[in-house]
C-alpha cells in the first residue's frame, strides 16, 4: 500500500466530508470524487478496512447523490466519523479495524458468506452455478415441505429419509456455494432431525424452510445473502448446544461472539415454541471444514450389487433426460477444450456438468453416480485452479468418466424401464481409482476387457455412426501395439465417431435385453424459457388466423380445384393440431399449488385450535401456467373462510354427532372443456336466512330480497365486498375482504364460482376456469353491423323467445319468462349504442348468459357461430372499456370484441337505474 | 400526398435518433399539423376499424395491425372538426404515446400526409394565445416554414389516458 497516496487521499477526504451537505449536490459529488480516490489509493489491500470502508462509504454517497436515504445528515455524519477514524490510524500507523466504523457503512464483519463467494477463481461459471441451484431451490422446498407434513402425519419412513437427505443434499450445495449460514441452518437441522431424542417438531421445520424460502428469495434477488449464520441459527431456535468447534470460515471474533449468543440462546424465548431446544441431547459435533466441503470425500460408500431404485420415478425421469443434455453439452465442450486447452469456458462447463449431477444424484441416493461426479468435479475443480496441468492424458481420463457417466445414467434409464434394479458398472472402482491417481498426477495403463471391444465395433456399425473400413483402420491399430485401450475411447480418438455415438453403443450393449420391459414409457423433457414459450404459443395463435384467412379468403373459396381443397384442409388440421400442442405445452399439475394449501390447512388448523383432516384428489390434473400463480390467492381465502367460518369447534362438532376431526378436501378435475377446482369441508354449511339478515344489516340487500332471492342469490352475497357474517374478526377472518377477492380473481380469469351448501352438512365452493388463458370458446353474435363474442362458459343457452314468453316491466325494463324462471333481459344494441340492431324482440335471439348465480337474457340479432379465438388486449391506450374484457382477431382480419359479462350485467343494471330515474 | 407513403415510412426508419427538429407533417380539414417524427412508428392506408362501444366518440374503434390491437383516434373528431367521409388518401398514423402506464401504440387518422419537414429553431414559433375559448395545450409550437404555418403537436398530451379517462367519465 502506497501510504503517501494513502495519506493524500485521506487528507482530501477529510476536507470534502466537512464541506459536504446533504442538500448541495455538488458538495456530495465532490465527496464522492475523494471517496474513490480513499478506495482507488488503498486498493493494493482490498480486504483491508480502509479499502472495505472507502467502498462502502462510495455506495453510501451515490445513495445521498440519488437521494435514496431516509436520514441524509446520519450518513454524513457517519462518514465524517469514519474518516476521522482513517485520520487517527493514519498517524499512529495502525490499521483501523472494519468493527470500529460505524454500523450505518454495513462493515458488519459476520457476513462474509456471500460477499465472499464473489471473490473465488471464476465468478462468472460460480454465478451461473448459483442460478441453477436456485432455480432448483423451488422445487426442493417443496419436497421438504411435503415431508415435513408426512412426518407430522405418523410416516417415519420414507418422508424422514427425504427430509434428510434434502437437507444433506442442500447443506453439501450450499457449502460449496459459500451459503455459510444455510449451510450451518441445514446441518443444525439434519442434527436435530436425527437425534431421537427429541421428538419431531414440525413448526420448526416449517420454519426452517420458510427461512430457507426467504433467504433464497433475498439471494436470488440482491445476489448475495448477508445473514449472520448464528444469528440465523439462534432465530430459528437450532443453537440450543454451542457448536463443538468454530466454524472455520468465521473469523474468530465473531464466533467469540456467536458462543456467548450461544450461552445465551437457552434463556432467550426464542420465536418458535421449541422445549426441546434447551433439553439436553447429545451434541453433534459440526462436519468439519465447511469451505472445503467439495473436497471432502462424501460419507457414502460405494454400491456394488444391483440394488432396486427408491426414488420417486418422475424425479428419476427428470434427472435422466436432465444429466443427458449436461453429459451432451459436456462432450462438445471437451471436444472443445482438447483442441484449446486454454479454453475456461469450456472447462466450466464440464465442470458445472458433473457439479449438477452431483447434486441431483446425492438427492436421489444414485449412490455411484454421486461418487463418480464428486471425483471428476474435484479433479476438473484441481484443473480450474490451476493446480492441475490439462495434459492430453488427463484429457483421456475426463473422457472417459464422462462416457462412464453416460453409461450410468443409461443404466438408470434401463432399470427404470424395465425392472427398477439398477445395475452396477463393473469399471466404476476402477474409474474412480484412476480419477484419484490422475488427482495425484499418475494416470495407469487403463485396463480395458476386450471382449467388449467387438460388440461395440459391430453396434457402432449397426447403427450407421461408423463405417466397417474405418473400424478395422482402428482395430487394426490398437492391435498393432500402439498402447491399449477400448475401443470406443480409440474410436473418439480418432475422430470417426462421436463420443455420444460410442456411448450410446455402449448403453445399447449394456442393456439387459432379456429383461421383462414392465416399467414406465420414458418421457424426455426439456426445460424452456417461459417467455419463449409464450412467444411461441402467440405465434400459433397467429398462425391459425392467418390460415382461417386463407380458407376463408373468397378469392380462393372461389376456386374450385379439388386439389386445392384438399390442401387447404390439410392446412387447416396441421394448424390446430399444432394449436392443441401450444396449449398442452402450457400446461402444468396443479400438485405444486395444492401443497401450499396443505401447510396452510396444517398452520390454520394449529392457530385456530380445531383439528382438520386435508385430503386432496386430482393432484396430477393440469392447468395452463398462467392460472397456477393466480389460483393462489383465492384459494387461501377459500380455505381460511372454511377453517375459520366452515368447521366448527370440536365440542361442537360432537354434539352434532360428527367426526371430531373436521375435513376439508380440495379437489380438481377436468370436465366439459373447462377445469373445475372444488373445496369441500363438512363443517356448519351456510344459512341463508343468517347471511339474508346480515346483508339487510350492511345495506347490501333489502327486506323485499327475501321474497325475491333464490338460494344461490343468497348464498352469492357473501362475495360482495364488506360482507362477513363473523361475529368478531380474528386473526384468520371475518374482515369480510376474503370472498371478494376470490370472485374477482376468479372472473379475473374468466371463470366462475358456484356454493353448494347444506346447513349442518358442509359447504362445497367449485371454481371454474377455462383450460387455458390464451383461448377463448366464443360464440359470435352478431347486433345490427356489428359482432360480438360471448364466452361460452358464461352462456347457459341461447333461445329465441315465443309470443308469451316476454313481460314488460313497467312498461320499461323486459323479462323473459323461462321455465317458471323470470329472467331480466337487456338488449345488447341500447347497451352498446350500436345501431340497425333488430328491434322486434320475437325476430331476435335472446342469449341467456349466468353470472354469480344470477342469468340474464341478452337480446341480440342473430348467431353466427362458435368460434375458438386467441385473447388480445384492446390495447392501453383505450382505457377502461366497460363490458368488454378484449379483443380477438376474427377470420376476415378484422378485430372482434370480447363481451365480458360481469361487466355488462353491471353496466346494464346501472343504465337500467338510470333510465327509471329519468323516467 | 407530395411524398409516397413508402417513401415516408423510409424516411421515418431513416431519421434515427438525432432528430430533434424533424417532423411528419399531415393535413386535417384545411389546416396543416407536424408530428414530432420520434413518435411515429408507420403511416398505414385506411383499413377496417371495429368499433367500440362506450368510449368517447372520438375513438374510432380498434384495428388489427399485424396481429396486435391498436387503438384508433379520429383527429377530425377529437379536434371537434367537421366530419367527413374518408377518401382514398385518409391514412392511419401509428404513433407512440407516453401513456401513464407506459408506452402505447395508437393509430391517429387523418386527412391526408404530406412530408418529413426539418423545422429549424429560427422557424419555430410560440403558441398565440387564443384565451379559453381555444384550448392550445395540445400545441407544442407553431413551424412557420415558406410562409406555411404548421401546427406541431404534442402527441402525449393529445392521447393521454388520462384525457380519454377524463372524457370517459364526462360522457356517462
Amino acid at each position: 500500500m502506497s501510504s503517501d497516496h494513502l495519506s493524500e487521499a485521506v487528507e482530501s477526504l477529510s476536507k470534502a466530508v466537512l464541506s459536504a451537505n446533504p442538500g448541495d449536490l455538488s458538495s456530495v459529488a465532490v465527496l464522492i470524487g475523494a471517496l474513490e480516490q480513499l478506495a482507488a489509493a488503498s486498493a493494493d489491500d482490498a480486504a483491508g478496512a480502509t479499502h472495505q470502508a472507502g467502498e462502502a462509504m462510495v455506495r453510501l454517497a451515490n445513495k445521498l447523490l440519488m437521494d435514496e436515504l431516509k436520514d441524509p445528515d446520519g450518513a454524513v455524519a457517519a462518514m465524517a466519523q469514519s474518516v476521522e477514524l482513517l485520520q487517527s490510524a493514519a498517524e499512529s500507523g495502525k490499521p483501523p479495524q472494519l468493527t470500529d466504523f460505524p454500523e450505518l457503512l454495513q462493515l458488519r464483519p459476520a457476513a462474509p458468506a456471500a460477499l465472499k463467494f464473489g471473490n473465488v477463481p471464476h465468478p462468472a461459471a460460480d454465478q451461473d452455478v448459483l442460478s441453477e441451484f436456485l432455480a432448483a431451490q423451488s422445487t426442493v422446498l417443496e419436497h421438504m415441505e411435503g415431508a415435513v407434513l408426512a412426518l407430522e402425519q405418523g410416516d417415519q419412513g420414507e418422508a424422514f429419509a427425504n427430509l434428510r437427505r434434502t437437507l444433506h443434499t442442500l447443506k453439501g450445495e450450499s457449502g460449496f456455494l459459500g451459503l455459510t449460514a444455510v449451510e450451518r441452518v441445514c446441518h443444525f437441522s439434519e442434527s436435530l432431525l436425527e437425534d431421537k431424542s427429541v421428538p419431531f417438531d414440525a413448526e420448526k421445520f416449517l420454519a426452517i424452510k420458510d427461512w430457507l424460502a426467504t433467504s433464497f428469495a433475498t439471494l436470488s434477488q440482491d445476489g448475495v445473502l448477508d445473514q449472520d449464520p448464528e444469528r440465523a441459527l439462534a432465530d430459528l431456535g437450532l443453537l440450543s448446544d454451542p457448536p463443538a468447534r468454530p466454524p472455520a470460515a468465521l473469523p474468530a471474533s465473531t464466533t467469540a461472539g456467536a458462543a456467548s449468543l450461544a450461552r445465551r440462546a437457552p434463556e432467550q424465548p426464542s420465536q418458535q415454541p421449541a422445549p426441546q431446544a434447551a433439553a439436553p441431547r447429545p451434541a453433534v459435533p459440526p462436519r468439519p471444514s465447511p469451505a472445503g466441503s467439495s473436497k471432502d470425500k462424501p460419507h457414502v460408500q460405494l454400491v456394488l450389487e444391483p440394488t432396486p431404485i427408491t426414488g420417486d420415478t418422475s424425479l428419476m425421469l427428470d434427472f435422466v433426460s436432465e444429466s443427458k443434455e449436461h453429459l451432451e453439452a459436456a462432450n462438445t465442450q471437451l471436444l472443445d477444450l482438447e483442441s484449446d486447452p486454454t479454453n475456461e469456458e469450456a472447462l466450466n462447463a464440464v465442470f458445472r456438468a458433473f457439479h449438477t449431477i452431483k447434486g441431483i444424484a446425492g438427492f436421489l441416493e444414485l449412490v455411484n453416480i454421486s461418487l463418480l461426479a464428486h471425483d471428476a468435479e474435484n479433479l476438473l475443480d484441481m484443473i480450474r485452479k490451476g493446480t492441475l496441468n490439462l495434459t492430453a492424458g488427463l484429457m483421456d481420463v475426463i473422457f472417459d468418466a464422462l462416457d462412464m457417466m453416460n453409461n450410468m445414467i443409461g443404466m438408470v434409464k434401463t432399470a427404470l424401464e424395465a425392472d427398477g434394479m439398477l445395475g452396477v458398472d463393473e469399471r466404476l472402482p476402477a474409474m474412480l481409482e484412476t480419477i484419484r491417481k490422475a488427482g495425484q498426477g499418475e494416470f495407469v495403463e487403463r485396463a480395458a476387457p476386450a471382449a467388449a471391444d467387438a460388440p461395440i465395433g459391430d453396434l457402432l456399425v449397426q447403427s450407421g455412426d461408423i463405417t466397417e473400413e474405418d473400424l478395422n483402420e482402428v482395430i487394426t491399430q490398437r492391435d498393432s501395439g500402439a498402447g491399449g485401450g477400448k475401443l470406443g475411447e480409440l474410436l473418439i480418438q480418432s475422430k470417426k465417431v462421436s463420443p455420444k455415438a460410442v456411448a450410446g453403443a455402449l448403453r445399447r450393449q449394456n442393456a439387459p435385453t432379456d429383461a421383462p420391459k414392465v416399467g414406465v414409457e420414458l418421457k424426455e423433457t426439456i426445460r424452456v424459457d417461459y417467455e419463449r414459450l409464450e412467444k411461441m404459443v402467440d405465434t400459433i395463435g397467429e398462425l391459425v388466423i392467418a390460415e382461417a384467412m386463407i380458407n376463408q379468403d373468397p378469392h380462393l373459396v372461389a376456386v374450385s380445384s379439388e386439389a386445392l381443397t384438399k390442401k387447404l384442409h390439410n392446412l387447416k388440421m396441421v394448424s390446430r393440431q399444432l394449436q392443441e400442442i401450444g396449449t398442452a405445452v402450457r400446461m402444468v399439475p396443479i400438485a405444486g399449488t395444492f401443497q401450499k394449501m396443505a401447510r396452510l390447512v396444517r398452520d390454520l388448523s394449529k392457530k385456530s385450535g380445531k383439528a382438520i383432516r386435508f385430503h386432496t384428489v386430482g393432484d396430477e390434473t393440469e392447468l395452463d401456467r398462467a392460472f397456477v400463480d393466480k389460483i393462489g390467492d383465492p384459494l387461501v381465502h377459500m380455505i381460511r373462510n372454511a377453517v375459520d367460518h366452515g368447521i366448527e369447534p370440536a365440542n361442537v362438532r360432537q354434539s352434532r354427532g360428527k367426526a371430531l376431526e373436521g375435513a376439508i378436501e380440495l379437489r380438481a378435475f377436468h370436465e366439459g372443456g373447462n377445469i373445475h377446482i372444488e373445496l369441500q369441508d363438512d363443517g356448519k354449511g351456510l344459512d341463508p336466512d343468517v347471511i339474508l339478515a346480515k346483508a339487510i344489516e350492511k345495506g347490501l340487500a333489502s327486506e323485499e330480497d327475501r321474497e325475491r332471492l333464490s338460494r344461490d342469490e343468497i348464498f352469492n352475497i357473501i362475495f360482495a365486498a364488506g360482507f362477513s357474517t363473523a361475529a368478531q374478526v380474528t386473526e384468520v377472518s371475518g374482515r369480510g375482504v376474503g370472498m371478494d377477492v376470490v370472485r374477482r380473481n376468479i372472473e379475473g380469469l374468466r371463470g366462475q364460482v358456484y356454493i353448494k351448501s347444506t346447513l349442518g352438512e358442509g359447504t362445497t365452493f367449485r371454481l371454474t376456469l377455462p383450460l387455458t388463458m390464451a383461448l377463448i370458446d366464443g360464440m359470435v353474435v352478431k347486433v345490427g353491423q356489428e359482432r360480438f363474442i360471448f364466452p361460452v362458459l358464461s352462456v347457459v343457452e341461447s333461445l329465441r323467445p315465443a309470443p308469451g314468453m316476454v313481460q314488460t316491466v313497467l312498461g320499461r325494463g323486459e323479462m323473459l319468462s323461462l321455465r317458471n324462471r323470470q329472467i331480466p333481459m337487456y338488449r345488447l344494441d341500447q347497451l352498446f349504442g350500436v345501431h340497425q340492431a333488430v328491434q322486434d324482440i320475437f325476430q331476435g335471439l335472446v342469449v341467456v348468459v349466468e353470472n354469480q348465480g344470477r342469468q340474464v337474457g341478452i337480446v341480440v340479432d342473430e348467431l353466427l357461430g362458435l368460434q375458438q379465438t386467441v385473447i388480445k388486449s384492446l390495447g392501453a391506450g383505450l382505457g377502461i372499456t366497460e363490458g368488454l374484457s378484449g379483443g380477438a382477431i376474427m377470420a376476415d382480419g378484422t378485430v372482434g370484441l370480447i363481451v365480458d359479462i360481469p361487466g355488462l350485467i353491471k353496466v346494464a343494471k346501472t343504465e337500467g337505474t338510470v333510465a327509471r330515474r329519468a323516467g | 400526398m407530395a411524398e409516397t407513403r413508402e417513401e415516408l415510412n423510409q424516411k421515418i426508419s431513416a431519421a434515427g435518433n438525432s432528430l430533434a427538429g424533424k417532423y411528419l407533417t399531415f393535413k386535417l380539414a384545411d389546416e396543416e399539423y407536424g408530428l414530432p417524427i420520434m413518435k411515429v412508428q408507420e403511416i398505414i392506408g385506411m383499413m377496417a376499424v371495429t368499433k367500440v362501444p362506450r368510449v368517447p366518440d372520438f375513438v374510432r374503434g380498434v384495428i388489427n395491425l399485424r396481429g396486435r390491437i391498436h387503438p384508433t383516434i379520429d383527429l377530425r373528431r377529437k379536434f371537434s372538426l367537421e366530419s367527413k367521409q374518408d377518401t382514398e388518401k385518409t391514412c392511419i398514423i401509428v404513433v407512440e404515446v407516453d401513456g401513464h402506464r407506459g408506452k402505447v401504440n395508437m393509430g391517429i387518422i387523418v386527412d391526408e400526409v404530406a412530408e418529413v419537414l426539418d423545422i429549424k429553431a429560427s422557424e419555430i414559433d410560440m403558441t398565440p394565445e387564443f384565451g379559453t375559448s381555444i384550448n392550445t395545450e395540445f400545441i407544442l409550437g407553431l413551424g412557420v416554414v415558406k410562409g406555411d404555418v404548421k401546427m406541431l403537436l404534442d402527441i402525449d398530451k393529445i392521447l393521454s389516458t388520462q384525457e380519454i379517462h377524463a372524457l370517459d367519465t364526462l360522457t356517462q
